[in-house]
């Protein structure tokens, strides 16, 4: 189990991602990860493996919620939304983020 | 349940099949887009989704169990454990089901005699109205306190009950009853509706009438709704039954079940006008809204308003209110919390065995615990999977348990003779006691499950892990609870020996007590209306019966009394009498009327002067005879003989003392004696009217020619009973008996399961230290040491056990002496006896481990590991 911090943060940031994309309205597994990858011009790539299991997740914490909708090219998929308690999650994983990264940017910086 | 839970994970499975096949063909699209041949985007999509079944398996994980679930495996895996262990789980099972049985029969009983509620629409706003004072310490409400008390505002309505014998005379046939003599509105304040009829109603003029009880509407009128407005005699006057109570109404006490009601207009309402002494139960109903708190205090401001209006009869007497729970359980008395607290200790013993046994059962499953935990099930897990397998033998404990209950309710009232304590009360395996069951079971369940499965969950992982057998049984926690435990149970088992062999003892002294008069060979009869007879017709007819019983063959002698002694009907009346003095001070003293030859009939000695006869007769001069405890309280250093005293205030009658008598037991075998009054049979009308008749053999044997001589004498003369003295003495000997039967039950079953724990401490002990033993020996240790050792552990165990038992002994005398006789609650001699029998089951408990340690083969266990 020598590997568990690095699941660890690899879980945390996902989750992060997971919940910023879903900001602006409900999208299905594919269509985060595509998202994902897009937005960080292809140097996020989010494996299938690890997604679903975090979504999940989030969904058993009620961070997000699904239902079952027709996708856009009329097949049944599952959409996940942001829920009220996601949404003040997101905004506290954010400014967490963002407090650790100009940490370690003024150590990179200042070190 | 099953289904549901099926459902759900086969629709959870369904869907998460579709998503994951949803982004499977998502992905292969937006291959093909750009540019893969169908075959290739699809390989290529399978690829990036890295091993579909191990997705799908950690999205499973991440799903929580529904605790349905969660619960339906614990059990399952609980059972299987049960099955796999048959030995202790019958063990176990059985130590539960007597500690669950013993309780559920105990309370039962308890809850008949006393604490079940009477079954009345809204019981808890009943109150029951009672007065105390100095001379009458536990008394009811005299019949004009009552009508002053239906005035409170506070109160919706009050009923008064009287207790009274009256002889039913149905067609031909005179019968005794027990009647219940109430106000008339009795059944509309408890709100009891007529079975069959009616109930009683307030009328001007109200005609006189009875109505039934189910029981006896049964059993004498066979359940026929036709004796409705049919009259029978009573008292000599036609009554008209008017109804039937319903079956679930028994009456006002629990201990007897009434036959009939009689409305105080049909009975006589003489008693209402009553003021001086407190015979009616009293009950009240306050208006809606009013709590009971407020009804009190007008009570008592009403009662003290009587006080100062009628201070010959109110002063001192104040009145107590209390909820119908409250009531029953004053009547449940001291003897039911001793009698909970010793079939509590047993349940406890039984708990604790469960729990020494889970301890040790826990050790033995220290390396499955382990790899759980190390396989990452969490703690919080294991211990509810423990406590699971708990509550599956507090269940199983539990079922067994009400079975043995059952069984005990339908064997106990006529194994212990339980009428004398139970009356009609009726032992049920009802609701209450059931759901008290549940509760003892439930309550057990956590004691014995909870610190176990707490300790076993907290194993250390790696040594157990890595093959540490060495230490198992020798150290830590559990080992340590084990000990604590079995301490406990030797001291809690040594409380219920003491217990037992002090009321044994006490039982022993009562058999042996000198009751001032001697009972063999006395037939008893009730006659009570050879006393309805007028005055002068009473004197004769008394004369005439003893005279003619007295010349029947067998017959040694006859006489008659208000009351034969320890005929537990309270000590009869009290009469309030005036010595004459400067200042006369009234003193309520307890007497009995009693006709010539009783106390030679009864062989208690006059001590001073002579006992009644034919001379005292209703024209006479006014005599007496007191006891010896009386003489010594009211004349005391002076010969009372020819002392005088007034009866009904001072203009009433003056009696001449002209005997003094032993003293002898009036209510029960224990009382301190007291201040005990006779009155001749021909000056004073005593109402209830007892024949005895000493034998010159069998008395069982005269039953019949003495009904048939009464019979030709005046064929009116109902004999209600016939009993000998021997089984009043009997009775009395129950106040002894049961709790010496009980507690010495309760002390056996104790010891046995103290042993049961003993014995699981020690076998695990040596088992454990199976290789130990087999090092010892090999290095040329003689069977003797091993067994020495083993033996010295539990002489260890016990000696703690015992010093603490001791300990509790000493603590908790102080409630067991109020039921002692003749023996004190600290006595060193039972305690040694119970310390020696406690050692001796202890050693003998700890011989057969400790014989099989003896037997350990030295090769065998070395080569084990």
């Amino acid at each position: 189990m020598s590997d568990s911090p690095k699941t660890d943060l690899l879980q945390g940031t996902l989750d992060l991602l997971i919940l910023k994309v879903l900001a602006p309205g409900p999208m299905h597994g594919f269509a985060i990860s595509q998202r994902i990858q897009q937005v960080s011009r292809d140097i996020l790539q989010v494996q299938q493996g690890s997604l679903y299991p975090a979504l999940h997740r989030l969904e058993r914490r009620k961070w997000v919620s699904a239902e079952w909708a027709a996708s856009e090219n009329n097949r049944r998929a599952k959409y996940y939304r942001l829920t009220a308690a996601g949404r003040r999650r997101l905004e506290e994983e954010v400014s967490n983020w963002e407090r650790i990264a100009s940490a370690v940017s003024l150590i990179l910086e200042n070190a | 349940m099953f289904w549901l839970d099926r459902f759900r994970s086969r629709r959870f499975e369904r869907d998460l099949d579709d998503e994951l096949k949803f982004d499977l063909e998502c992905r292969t699209q937006d291959n093909i887009s750009a540019g893969m041949t169908p075959v290739e985007a699809h390989r290529q999509a399978l690829l990036s989704l890295g091993g579909l079944e191990q997705t799908k398996e950690e999205c499973r994980d991440v799903r929580p169990l529904a605790w349905i679930e969660v619960v339906t495996q614990d059990v399952r895996y609980g059972l299987r454990m049960l099955r796999r262990n048959p030995g202790f789980t019958l063990i176990a099972a059985l130590s539960l089901a007597v500690g669950i049985g013993a309780n559920s029969a105990i309370f039962s009983f308890i809850d008949a005699i006393a604490t079940r509620p009477m079954p009345v629409p809204r019981v808890s706003e009943i109150i029951h109205i009672s007065t105390t004072s100095p001379q009458f310490p536990e008394a009811g409400v005299s019949g004009a306190d009552y009508l002053d008390y239906r005035n409170a505002s506070s109160l919706a309505g009050v009923a008064a009950v009287d207790y009274r014998g009256p002889v039913l005379t149905i067609g031909d046939v005179p019968e005794g009853t027990y009647a219940e003599v109430v106000s008339d509105n009795f059944f509309t304040l408890l709100g009891i509706e007529a079975a069959v009829g009616r109930t009683f109603r307030e009328e001007t003029i109200p005609p006189p009438v009875i109505v039934l009880g189910h029981r006896f509407f049964q059993a004498r009128f066979g359940g026929d709704p036709g004796i409705i407005g049919r009259g029978v005699r009573m008292g000599g006057r036609i009554v008209t039954i008017v109804g039937v109570a319903p079956a679930s109404f028994r009456g006002t006490r629990n201990d007897m079940s009434a036959d009939l009601w009689v409305p105080f207009s049909t009975w006589g309402s003489w008693v209402l006008h009553e003021r001086r002494i407190p015979q009616l139960a009293v009950i009240g109903r306050p208006r809606t809204g009013v709590s009971i708190n407020r009804a009190k205090q007008e009570l008592t401001s009403i009662a003290s308003n009587l006080a100062r209006a009628y201070p010959a009869t109110n002063k001192g007497r104040t009145v107590r209110v209390e909820s119908d729970r409250a009531h029953r359980m004053r009547a449940a008395g001291s003897f039911s919390l001793v009698l909970m607290a010793l079939v509590g200790a047993v349940l406890l013993l039984a708990s604790m065995n469960v729990a020494i046994l889970l301890l040790a059962r826990a050790e033995t499953r220290r390396r499955e615990m382990a790899v759980r935990l190390a396989l990452g099930a969490g703690r919080v897990r294991l211990v509810r999977q423990l406590l699971t397998e708990a509550s599956l033998l507090a269940a199983l404990g539990a079922v067994a348990g009400i079975a043995l209950g059952g069984i005990l309710i339908q064997v106990l009232p006529s194994v212990l003779r339980l009428g004398y304590f139970v009356g009609q009360a009726e032992l049920l395996l009802d609701s209450r006691v059931l759901l008290f069951s549940v509760f003892v079971a439930t309550g057990s369940g956590l004691l014995f499950g909870l610190a176990p499965a707490i300790i076993s969950a907290r194993a250390d992982l790696a040594p157990v892990l890595k093959g540490a057998e060495v230490a198992a049984g020798t150290s830590g926690s559990r080992v340590k609870a084990r000990n604590v435990l079995v301490v406990l149970q030797v001291g809690i088992a040594l409380v219920l020996v003491v217990a037992g062999i002090l009321l044994a003892r006490s039982f022993r002294n009562g058999l042996k007590a000198d009751l001032g008069f001697s009972h063999n060979n006395v037939l008893v009869l009730e006659i009570p209306n050879l006393g309805e007879a007028g005055t002068g017709q009473r004197d004769l007819l008394y004369r005439q019966v003893t005279a003619s019983i007295r010349a029947l063959p067998g017959v040694h002698s006859a006489a008659v009394a208000m009351r034969p002694p320890l005929g537990g009907s309270g000590g009869g009346r009290t009469e309030r009498i005036l010595l004459p003095g400067p200042r006369p001070e009234p003193v309520e003293v307890r007497m009995s009327v009693v006709g010539p030859g009783y106390f030679s009939l009864l062989g208690t000695r006059l001590l001073r002067g002579r006992e009644f006869d034919d001379h005292d007769g209703f024209s006479g001069r006014k005599v007496a005879i007191i006891n010896e405890t009386g003489a010594r309280r009211l004349w005391p250093s002076e010969d009372p003989i020819g002392k005088l005293f007034q009866t009904g205030g001072p203009d009433g009658p003056a009696w001449e003392i002209v005997g003094v008598s032993r003293d002898a037991r009036i209510n029960s075998i224990s009382e301190a004696p007291s201040p005990y009054l006779y009155f001749p049979f021909a000056q004073l009308n005593s109402g209830d009217v007892n024949l005895l008749v000493r034998t010159d053999s069998s008395p069982a044997t005269l039953v019949k020619p003495v009904r048939d001589q009464l019979k030709e004498i005046d064929s009116g003369l109902v004999v209600y009973a016939s009993f000998t003295l021997s089984s009043l003495v009997d009775s009395a000997l129950g106040e002894f008996r049961l709790p010496s039967q009980l507690a010495s039950a309760l002390a056996l079953v104790g010891v046995l399961l103290a042993a049961v724990g003993l014995y699981g401490v020690i076998s695990y002990f040596v088992s454990a230290r199976t290789r130990e033993t087999g090092i010892r020996m090999a290095l040329g240790a003689r069977p003797g040491d091993v067994l020495s050792s083993v033996l010295g552990l539990t002489a260890r165990l016990a000696a703690c056990g015992i010093a603490l038992g001791i300990v509790f002994t000493l603590a908790a005398g102080k409630g067991l002496s109020s039921r002692l006789y003749g023996v004190s609650a600290r006595d060193w001699s039972a305690l040694a006896a119970a310390s020696t029998l406690m050692l001796l089951v202890a050693l003998a408990a700890g011989f057969v481990p400790a014989r099989n340690a003896t037997r350990t083969d030295p090769a065998l266990t070395l080569r084990h590991d």
